[in-house]
Formats: C-alpha cells, sequence, structure tokens
C-alpha cells in the first residue's frame, strides 16, 4: 500500500497545525461560529445531535493493521469505545471533545492519516472497489489512480469552495463494486483495441434527493491525461454549477439542464486548452505511486487444503460462513474474506476498540496486514490462505466478528440516521437492529440468498437506498418517523433506481413489511433466481399487491 | 439542523443548544445557566419571555459557552417540559436509541414506541 | 476598505464607480462590466487607467480579447463559498493573458488567502487591517502543494523528481 515520503507526511503535519491554529482562534473567540464552520467542516468536523462528530478519511478504504490499531487508540481515548465505518470507507468517531481534535488529528497523522476534505463543498475522499489488487477480474489496481486523485485534490486551490460537495469513484474491474454510476465523476478502467489501459468516464451519478445514474461522457481516456481531464470537469463544473438552490447544485443537475451533449463538448472544449500543459504526472511520478501498489510476493500456498475440506465437513457454522464471507482471489491458494459488522442486533458499521485490534492481529497473523473497508459497512482481510480460513474464523469468532451473512438480507446498509445525525428524519440503526432479529435465523438467510436492504434516515441517501434490493428511505411525518420502501435498485454495472412501492410503513410496521416481501419473492422465484434477478423477472406489482392487501 | 418550528402561539418552549467545548446537548436555565437534563430547562410562554431568554442564549454564544442555540417547543405538566418531536426526544436522552454493537450496555428500547 | 497587495497593506488608488455614477476627470475607475460595454468608446478614450469589476457570474471570457486594456481587474466574492472567481482567475491569467493587477474584492477569509494566491490573484480587499498582519502567517502555514496551478511554485511531485521530471513543456502560468 502507499507509503507517506516526507513530503506527503509534512503536508498532513502543516495541516494539522493549521487546523489547531482554526481551533485555537475558535476558542479564543477571535473566529465566530459562522466562520468556523466552514473551516472545521473542511476538515471533517461537524456537530451533530449530541456531540460533535470527526469523519477520517480512509483512502479507497485501505488500512495497514497499524492503522487499524490507531483507530482503535483513538476510539478509546477519545470516543466511547467504538466507531462507525461509512458507505463512503470512512470512520466516523461520534464523541470527541473540540480541544481534543487537534490531538487525535495528530495521532492520526502518526501513523500517516488525516480528516482532509472529508465534509465541505470540496472533492472528498476518493473511494475504490474494496477487493483493488486482489480480485481475479481487474485490469488495473484502482487505488494508484485514487492515490493519484487523492494528492492532486488535497488542498487544491481552484476547486475547494465548489457548488457543493464532489464525490469521485474508481473501479479497475468490470464488475463495479464500487458504484461508480452513482458518483460525481466515476472512472472505470478498460482496455482500448490496442490494450492500452484507460478509463471509461462517467459524470453526473449520484444518489440524495434526485437519484441519477451517471451519463458516460468519454469512452476512452489515456491514464496519463487523468488529470488535466478531471481539471477540465472541475472547472466547467465550478464555473457553471448553479449556487442558487441547494438542492439543484450537485453536477448532475449541471449534466441534466445543460444536456449531456453539450456538457461533454464544454468539457472536452476546456480539455484541449489544458492537456499537455505540465497539469498532468509526469510518468516518473506515476510509476513510483504504482511501485507501492505492486502485489506482494505471495508464498505458495496450497491451493486445496484438505484441512479446510475437512473443517467444512466437520463444522457446519464455518461452511456457512465460508459461504457467505470468501471471495476468489487472483492468486491461487488464496481467498478474499469479507468480515461482516453487522453482527445479528448490532449497529451496522459499527466496530469496539477491541474488535478493530482484533482484526489488525487477525491481518497480521492471517494476512499480510492489510485491511480493506467497504462501502457495504464491512471489513476485508484481501490476502487469506486458503488453509488459515478455519483459524481466522475461530479467531473472528473470539472477536463477535464471524456473522455469516455477507451479502444475505441481514447484511444492511444504514446510516447513522435520527440517532446520532443532525440532518436525519427517522432513525436507520434501529430498523436495521429489528430487521436482523426477524431474520436472525441464518439458515433461512441463506435460503433466501442474496438481498441488499439499504437504509437512509433522510432523503440525503448515504444509506444508499436507492440502490438497495430493497431500500428503505425515513421520513418525518408530523414529528414521527414513517419509512418509504423501494425495489428493484442496483449500485454495480447494471445500475438502478429503485422504485417506491407505495405509501410509507409507521416504525413498527417496517419490519413486517420488508417480510412480506421477502416472502412474496420465495413465493415466485424461479430456479434459483436472487432477488434481483425474480424482480427484474416480475416488476413491482406482485410486491406491491400483497404488501397492500392486508392493509 | 437546528431550527426553530412554527409554533402556536402561547405553546411552552424551552431554549437549547449544544456546548462549544464537548458539543453537548444543554438547555437554558432560569439562573440563565445551561444544564443537560431538560427537568431543569426555564418554560416561556408568551413573546416578551421568548425574547429575553434568547438573549440570554445569544449572549452565551458570545461568551463562547453555547453555539446554535434555539427554541424548541415542549409539554409542560407535573412532569416539567418534555420535547415532543422524536428528534427532540433523541436529544433529550443524550445518546442513541440504539446501541453501537452487540452486547452493549447503550442498547436501549426504542424511545416513544 | 484595506487592502493588502504584495503581502502588505497598501494605498488604493483606484475609485470604484457605480453605474450611475459620474466618473471625474482625476480618478482612476474601477467600472463594471456592463458600464465598459455600454461606454466603450468614452472609457476608452479617456486618457487614464481603467479597472474593471466582474461578478461572479460573469465570466472573463467577456473580455478575453481585451485584457490589456484593463490595469486592475477586480473579481467579486459575494460570499465566502462562491468559488467561481478562482476559477475565473486562472482563466484571466493562464489564457487570456492578463498581466495586471488581479484583486479579489468581497468576502474571502484568511484561510483563503494561499488559494487566492495560487490561482493569480495579487491584491486581496479585506474587511480588517489586522488581516494584513496575519498575512504572512496564513500563506506560510502549508508550504507544499500538490497541483500546479497559477502560482510558479513547484508541485510536490516536480519537487521529487527533480527538474528532469518537469517536461519540455511546464504550465502557461502567464507571468
Amino acid at each position: 500500500m502507499y507509503r507517506y515520503d516526507e513530503f506527503d507526511a509534512d503536508f498532513v503535519a502543516q495541516r494539522v497545525a493549521q487546523f489547531s491554529g482554526q481551533v485555537a482562534r475558535r476558542l479564543s473567540g477571535e473566529l465566530s461560529e459562522d466562520e468556523f464552520k466552514p473551516l472545521r467542516l473542511m476538515n471533517g468536523l461537524y456537530l451533530q445531535l449530541h456531540a460533535y462528530m470527526l469523519r477520517v478519511a480512509i483512502p479507497y478504504g485501505t488500512l495497514s493493521a497499524t492503522q487499524m490499531r490507531r483507530l482503535a487508540v483513538i476510539a478509546r481515548e477519545h470516543d466511547r469505545g467504538y466507531g462507525h465505518f461509512t458507505t463512503r470507507q470512512n470512520i466516523q468517531f461520534n464523541w470527541p471533545k473540540l480541544a481534543e481534535v487537534p490531538a487525535i488529528l495528530d495521532k492520526l497523522a502518526e501513523v500517516e492519516m488525516h480528516a482532509i476534505q472529508t465534509s465541505g463543498n470540496c472533492i472528498r475522499n476518493v473511494t475504490a472497489d474494496q477487493f483493488a489488487g486482489v480480485a481475479e477480474d481487474e485490469i488495473e489496481d484502482p487505488r494508484i489512480t485514487a492515490e493519484i486523485i487523492r494528492q492532486w485534490s488535497s488542498l487544491h486551490p481552484e476547486f475547494t469552495f465548489l457548488p457543493r460537495k464532489f464525490k469521485i469513484a474508481v473501479t479497475g474491474a468490470p464488475n463495479d463494486r464500487a458504484a461508480v454510476r452513482f458518483h460525481d465523476i466515476g472512472l472505470q478502467m478498460l482496455r482500448d483495441e490496442n490494450g492500452e489501459v484507460g478509463f471509461e468516464v462517467w459524470v453526473g451519478g449520484g444518489q440524495g434527493r434526485t437519484p441519477v445514474i451517471a451519463e458516460r461522457i468519454r469512452g476512452f481516456l489515456p491514464k496519463r491525461y487523468l488529470l488535466s481531464y478531471l481539471d477540465a470537469i472541475l472547472r466547467v463544473y465550478n464555473m457553471l454549477g448553479r449556487r442558487d438552490n441547494l438542492y439543484k447544485a450537485r453536477i448532475k443537475i449541471l449534466v441534466q439542464q445543460t444536456g449531456v451533449e453539450e456538457f461533454t463538448r464544454l468539457v472536452e472544449e476546456e480539455w484541449q486548452q489544458i492537456k499537455d500543459r505540465g497539469f498532468d504526472l509526469p510518468e516518473a511520478e506515476r510509476r513510483r505511486i504504482e511501485a507501492y501498489f505492486a502485489p506482494p510476493a505471495y508464498p505458495a500456498a496450497e491451493t486445496h487444503p484438505a484441512a479446510l475440506r475437512a473443517a467444512e465437513d466437520s463444522d457446519p457454522g464455518f461452511a456457512q460462513w465460508l459461504q457467505a464471507s470468501l471471495a476468489e482471489h487472483r492468486e491461487p491458494g488464496y481467498g478474499i474474506v469479507t468480515i461482516s459488522l453487522k453482527p445479528i442486533g448490532g449497529a451496522p458499521g459499527d466496530a469496539t476498540a477491541e474488535q478493530m485490534e482484533a482484526v489488525a492481529d487477525l491481518a497480521e497473523r492471517y494476512g499480510l496486514g492489510e485491511i480493506r473497508v467497504s462501502h457495504e459497512q464491512n471489513l476485508v482481510l484481501p490476502d487469506v490462505r486458503l488453509s488459515d480460513l478455519h483459524a481466522l474464523y475461530q479467531g473472528l469468532l473470539d472477536a463477535g466478528l464471524a456473522t455469516a451473512n455477507v451479502g444475505l438480507v441481514s447484511d444492511i446498509i444504514a446510516c447513522p440516521g435520527l440517532d446520532y445525525c443532525n440532518l436525519a428524519n427517522a432513525r436507520s440503526i434501529p430498523v436495521a437492529q429489528r430487521l436482523g432479529e426477524r431474520f436472525a435465523d441464518l439458515d433461512r438467510q441463506h435460503e433466501i440468498g442474496p438481498l441488499k436492504v439499504k437504509i437512509s434516515g433522510c432523503i440525503n441517501a448515504c444509506g444508499h437506498h436507492h440502490v438497495g434490493d430493497i431500500g428503505i428511505l425515513g421520513v418525518d411525518r408530523k414529528g414521527e418517523e414513517f419509512y418509504q420502501i423501494t425495489l428493484g435498485g442496483r449500485p454495480d454495472e447494471q445500475a438502478a433506481i429503485g422504485k417506491i412501492i407505495g405509501p410509507s410503513f409507521s416504525y413498527d410496521e417496517v419490519t413486517d413489511a420488508v417480510d412480506n416481501i421477502v416472502e412474496t419473492y420465495l413465493g415466485l422465484r424461479q430456479d434459483g433466481e436472487t432477488f434481483a434477478e425474480a424482480y427484474r423477472r416480475v416488476g413491482l406489482d406482485p410486491f406491491k399487491e400483497k404488501l397492500y392487501a392486508a392493509h | 439542523m437546528a431550527n426553530t418550528r412554527k409554533k402556536v402561539d402561547g405553546t411552552p418552549q424551552v431554549v437549547t443548544a449544544n456546548r462549544l467545548l464537548e458539543g453537548d446537548v444543554v438547555y437554558l436555565t432560569a439562573s440563565g445557566g445551561w444544564t443537560t437534563e431538560i427537568g431543569g430547562a426555564v418554560v416561556i410562554q408568551g413573546d416578551a419571555a421568548e425574547a429575553h431568554r434568547l438573549a440570554e442564549a445569544e449572549q452565551a454564544v458570545a461568551e463562547r459557552r453555547v453555539v446554535g442555540p434555539y427554541l424548541m417547543q415542549v409539554a409542560n405538566d407535573a412532569e416539567g417540559p418534555q420535547p415532543l418531536s422524536q428528534r427532540e426526544r433523541i436529544r433529550a436522552r443524550r445518546g442513541p436509541t440504539a446501541g453501537s454493537t452487540v452486547g452493549s450496555t447503550l442498547r436501549q428500547a426504542a424511545v416513544g414506541s | 476598505m484595506p487592502l493588502i497587495k504584495d503581502g502588505r497593506l497598501a494605498e488604493d488608488r483606484w475609485t470604484p464607480v457605480a453605474d450611475d455614477e459620474a466618473i471625474g476627470a482625476d480618478i482612476d475607475p474601477i467600472v463594471s462590466l456592463e458600464r465598459w460595454q455600454a461606454e466603450h468608446e468614452t472609457l476608452s478614450g479617456r486618457n487614464r487607467p481603467i479597472g474593471l469589476r466582474l461578478r461572479s457570474d460573469q465570466s472573463p471570457a467577456a473580455v478575453a480579447e481585451e485584457v490589456e486594456r484593463f490595469d486592475v481587474i477586480a473579481l467579486e466574492f459575494p460570499k465566502f463559498t462562491d468559488g467561481r472567481s478562482y476559477s475565473h482567475a486562472r482563466l484571466l491569467r493562464e489564457r487570456y493573458g492578463f498581466r495586471g493587477e488581479l484583486r479579489a474584492v468581497g468576502k474571502v477569509l484568511r484561510d483563503q488567502f494561499t488559494f487566492l494566491l495560487r490561482c493569480g490573484f495579487d491584491s486581496l480587499e479585506v474587511a480588517d487591517e489586522r488581516l494584513a498582519e496575519a498575512f504572512e502567517e496564513a500563506t506560510s502555514e502549508i508550504s507544499h502543494v500538490y497541483q500546479r496551478a497559477t502560482d510558479p511554485g513547484a508541485p510536490i511531485w516536480a519537487r521529487r523528481h527533480g527538474p528532469a521530471a518537469l517536461g519540455s513543456e511546464a504550465a502557461c502560468t502567464g507571468s
């Protein structure tokens, strides 16, 4: 993974010192709250419902064991012993005190982490496929591109006061695990007819109040032009994006209102002016960054360990966990393990300090010391020897992290919701917990098969409800919580926005409603169809009829 | 975000804010102090009292004790002031209604249901 | 309003004039784009320097062909969160070749000084004289940059690899 050199380290240290100065000016009264707010937001510090919240970037979702241990220290010393992994590969601490934030940032900087641009109307933490570098279907490790973008976007002088926040995602594989079509800019790596690797450029996707699938504005962008092309898109957006209406300020609205052809023309025209003018990275720098992501030398490993087969036969819990958690690794004899942060009855994405430390230890013992964070709010150990899987499982069991539900109905994405968030209209976590308890029987979950439930506590859609097989959106009706259900959303290369099934449900009704939808699916599925496949075949109506029949 | 909700004239209200240093939810008391217990909040009725208490709150903002003060409607009976909206019920309990992880001691029954 | 130029408080010899205000014979006015376009002949005929003021929703492309006529161009920041003028400044410097004084007017914060300088501004109208004292500190807090902009400062990636990596075509900085 990437390591800071003296420039990177110095840059982050200077940024921490600058922010510490801003906090000091706030505490001394030199800065009013109105003046301080945009400054604290640019460093990921919110004032939420109960306390401050610090959002720390985990660039493209990659963490070392050392970094994970440091997050545990911060959770223990400056928080209430836990942290929340988000849908944007960040971690949020829910209880820091304002005066302690500089000390937290110092501790992060020591392990090459920061909170730069995790909020504000600037280019946010760049996200990528959580299986980057190890996925079987990958063309190139997207983290090389994501790290280049991370550096380029850091304190970019022109693009720090955009009309609205700006999110970029990169995937290096044709199977899109990074939801690139739902980002302001999505980059999908591909090869052209000559075998050269470059990007397909998608612009103007997003969720929120107005969910939009991105438009492809360029079929192939050579890698060497990455930054000048991003400069061109951002410049067009910075100059022309709407600033009169908060809800129309994202680039998706500009693309829609300008028309994709005209928008593309504007970008290409701007790009022609700036390409080959020294704004792109020199080849030597690209190669320097690339080298950090070179695949490690994998020690040879057994491809079909007899012990693994034996453990599967003798330990049904392990067999079930394996089925849910293991993905194919490009290296024979190795596997990618997803660790569920969705224990039955737990808060999706939360991990205690002890669990973070356990994962760090297991990553070193059974992997190569690297950990990933997925946008589905789970953790990933990317390099586990197949022969170590059973031992890893036992270690995870001890830490309360071996729930065999990855990709299943209780592997729910949920935003913090009204329990923490100042913007929320309704709670998300307890809805996820009740659903988890309803579907607690793992045999039933495995029988139901792949099914993504995603819950947002307000229209900002941090819980990605628009792209869930079953999406749940919390709304406020005269101070009471109600939940609107959508079906058929997909975040991947077959991107789709869920359709609203009908009138919303109260807090007490929503669990039954989801159960009803799942039962309808089980009743109508054919030949092992997944929920998504069945929905595509039959559409909304059969679900709607059953759901509202009793009402 | 913190805001003043539409109110019917004469509805009892309290002033709430967050402490600058800790971020804690607090309520303005009769003596012009701030408490984390909603039961200790001064209940305001009428425009004059409202203006007076808001001015006190703005003074506390200027003194960097609290941020973002606003008026919030309450029910006020023998048990003292109680929040009306779900959002304010959750703020008043000083923590989430649902715990962070399995086995967490924070986990409690849902509010208001 | 106090003016910071080249890092210090400076005398402002320019007079902003409203569109309906007569321009005294002995002043150097800063006029709006509307006035410049309406009174092009008269204003060009004056034998004194002239300045132009652009709102953040006015693209400098409107004067791309005639930037050399202005000694100063003032770009407005109606709110400090309105970042359009950063792009406009870069276009003026890097594309249209403006070499006069580029002034930021309106709402700018101490914490934005570095961004402004990097986009080609060389003077800042500020709300409070004390900001001039903070200028030095504010613009030296972060000494490394990750991207090329209008300023001549070398990005980190160039410093990592030395001059050889800069290639033959360095950015056109217009200065």
